[in-house]
């Protein structure tokens, strides 16, 4: 199965082509990273892989076949988009309880856990905190859902090298699964992460 | 546990094979003991678990380890060629060069030079083919 393909993809805005041409397919299991100069069409690529955009040309479907955008794509999907999108006002339990409440699935119990580990405080202002806590913090959210495909846009940009390693490694081990032989996928720079099915 | 040298360009899951090869050689490791979990790794080292389980394979198909089933991976084989008391000696005379080199005034580095450059005359001079591999 594949968690992503794209066939001649392209989008343009007004004249200007951002993406063009595109044709891809990362496999599941896999950790792919997105890597190309400013203005590449990285981002782009993200944006029609999770749905926010439709494409001006060609197709892109994810976790095997499923059109891009549709109800059943962003069930299986968890983005985090460039600098970290989290309502800065409101505080990490507030946080969770949005997002919570605006998916259809979300594991309560895993991501109070990580915070926990994270040592990132529940009633503190998702505004005050760090740098490295609030890409955490956004991970987790992510993660919670449990997605099949985890989509990252310049996931660590504005982290330190700690911070960088740390959120690695979160990504990592939700990765490597809570059981035995699960493994996904996943890209940086955009990064996407997938897991089999539970068979 | 792992340890990565990113400086190294020696490709990560080589680096973990070499690491356990390293262990084994030096009794560190004994048949019977267990490598981590993969899931430990990859949180300690932040790496992609597949990088990971290519590590384990490669160790499995050389014969070193074994999988077993819902436990984990065990050390199989052992690569010493030497006897315990006898890797012993040979460390601590190692040390006492190692000290003459420093008071010399050799410098890590030029020890590493010195040394590679020497078994490699070693080896050409008959010294049997041997095994080459990279310094780590």
């Amino acid at each position: 199965m594949n968690v992503i393909e794209a066939s001649g993809l392209g989008k343009r805005y007004g004249s200007t082509w951002a993406l063009r041409q595109c044709t891809l397919a990362i496999p599941e299991g896999h950790v792919a990273a997105l890597v190309g100069p400013n203005g590449a069409g990285k981002t782009t690529l993200l944006n029609l892989a999770v749905g926010l955009w439709v494409p001006t040309a060609g197709t892109v479907t994810v976790l095997g076949g499923t059109p891009a955008g549709s109800p059943a794509a962003l069930d299986g999907i968890a983005f985090v988009a460039q600098d970290t999108p989290l309502y800065k006002n409101l505080s990490v339990a507030d946080m969770l309880h949005l997002t919570r409440n605006l998916n259809r699935r979300f594991d309560q119990g895993y991501a109070k856990t990580r915070l926990d580990e994270l040592g990132i405080p529940l009633a503190r202002k998702a505004g005050r905190l760090s740098g490295g806590q609030q890409a955490q913090l956004a991970l987790t959210l992510a993660l919670a859902r449990r997605p099949r495909l985890l989509v990252l846009d310049e996931p660590m940009a504005s982290l330190d090298p700690l911070a960088r390693h740390d959120f690695m490694a979160t990504v990592m081990t939700a990765m490597a699964g809570e059981g035995e032989g699960e493994v996904g996928g996943g890209v940086v720079g955009g990064a996407f992460l997938a897991r089999p099915d539970r068979a | 546990m792992f340890r990565l040298d990113p400086s190294s360009g020696v490709p990560t899951y080589l680096q973990l094979v070499q690491q356990v090869e390293h262990a084994l050689r030096l009794g560190y490791l004994k048949p019977g003991d267990q490598l981590p979990k993969v899931r430990d790794v990859v949180a300690a080292l932040a790496i992609n678990p597949n990088t990971v389980l290519k590590a384990y394979r490669e160790l499995e198909t050389k014969g070193l380890t074994a999988g077993r089933p819902g436990q984990g991976t065990f050390i199989q084989a052992t690569l010493r060629q030497v006897a315990l008391p006898e890797l012993a000696g040979l460390r601590r005379s190692l040390l006492g060069w190692l000290a003459t080199a420093d008071t010399a005034g050799l410098a890590e580095d030029g020890i590493v030079a010195l040394f590679t450059s020497v078994l490699r005359e070693f080896h050409g001079h008959g010294g049997a083919g041997g095994e080459t591999e990279g310094v780590a």
